[in-house]
């Protein structure tokens, strides 16, 4: 089973992105999360990967990141944003974070991560 | 007043159509020089009711361009002509009084347009598979109203303004870009986005 933590203010995009990886991981398991406040109180739970949107209201998908390698720093985190800029790309880098530029490209986050089919 | 499903599709895509220029537009300006964008605004109104949201009287720069395939009608970027001196700025380095922009300046300024017009058009399509084709765009500086042709729109036909402010941190601009947007299948459009919507939530439960 992969375990899998979508956040994202839009809806149209947590659906989306949880059908896309519905149809390449086996077994998976996902829990949602409109902004990173919410998705901090579900990080008692552990998961097998993170897709965190970068801009949303309050805490961002950077700040969320942070948060989630403080808990553990082998995280396997995919930050995704329809905002390119160089700060993110660079921060993400930085970090040890995937980037991605929307929409998200599934085949790329599963071969970055080399779980699912 | 959009149905919450559909606005929010609508929001989802305009921001990633704006990111999708963004990157295309860095490409032309160098790394250096990011043309970044707001969060947009969009509303779906009355053409009459522009003149509350856009200065219809004043000269405004604007690029016009059709679309024709499973989708038919028009675009206008506009934007003043500040925002249009300092793209010819950011884009070609020189300072030109818009009233006298050369054919090279145009060109430049109407590539911008261009871009984001297509980028935000393919945005909202794409997911409920609606493909277009797009006519060559075409640079004017005139009075906002006189760019709806009596003939070609009636004052009660409903049009999408997209509303995003546009800046560059290493130069002047700053300020807003309105993309006024007329499809004659606009309704069917969005009955397909909500029919797309009803159908993902419904699938992913």
């Amino acid at each position: 089973m992969t375990r899998v933590l979508i956040v994202d203010d839009s809806l149209t995009v947590r659906a989306q992105t949880k059908k896309q990886l519905s149809e390449v991981l086996e077994n998976p398991e996902f829990v949602l999360a409109s902004s990173g406040e919410e998705a901090v109180e579900k990080l008692e739970q552990e998961y097998d990967l993170y897709i965190l949107d970068y801009n949303m209201e309050g805490m961002t998908g950077l700040e969320l990141a942070e948060k989630i390698l403080e808990k553990d720093s082998a995280s396997k985190l995919y930050l995704c944003t329809a905002n390119s800029q160089e700060y993110v790309k660079s921060k993400c880098d930085e970090m040890g974070i995937q980037f991605m530029e929307k929409p998200l490209d599934v085949s790329k986050v599963v071969q970055a991560f080399k779980i699912g089919a | 007043m959009f149905n919450p499903l559909v606005e929010d599709y609508l929001k989802e895509s305009f921001n990633r159509g704006l990111g999708k220029a963004t990157s295309s537009l860095t490409e032309i300006t160098g790394s250096d020089s990011e043309i970044e964008f707001g969060v947009p605004n969009f509303h779906y109104q009355n053409l009459s009711n522009l003149k509350n949201q856009l200065p219809i009287m004043s000269k405004l720069c604007g690029v016009s361009q059709s679309f024709k395939g499973e989708i038919n009608g028009s675009g206008i970027l506009f934007f003043s002509p500040e925002i249009g001196s300092d793209l010819i700025h950011l884009l070609l380095k020189t300072d030109v009084p818009i009233d006298f922009v050369s054919d090279v300046e145009a060109d430049a300024i109407t590539e911008v347009a261009n871009i984001l017009m297509n980028f935000n058009l393919k945005a909202l399509l794409d997911d409920v598979n609606l493909s277009f084709s797009s006519r060559p765009p075409v640079f004017e500086m005139k009075e906002a109203y006189k760019f709806f042709n009596p003939d070609d729109y009636s004052h009660n036909q409903k049009v999408l303004l997209l509303n995003a402010n546009i800046f560059n941190k290493e130069t002047r601009l700053n300020g807003s870009i309105n993309f006024v947007l007329y499809l004659n299948e606009m309704e069917g459009v969005f009955k397909k986005i909500e029919t797309y919507m009803k159908e993902l939530i419904g699938d992913v439960g």
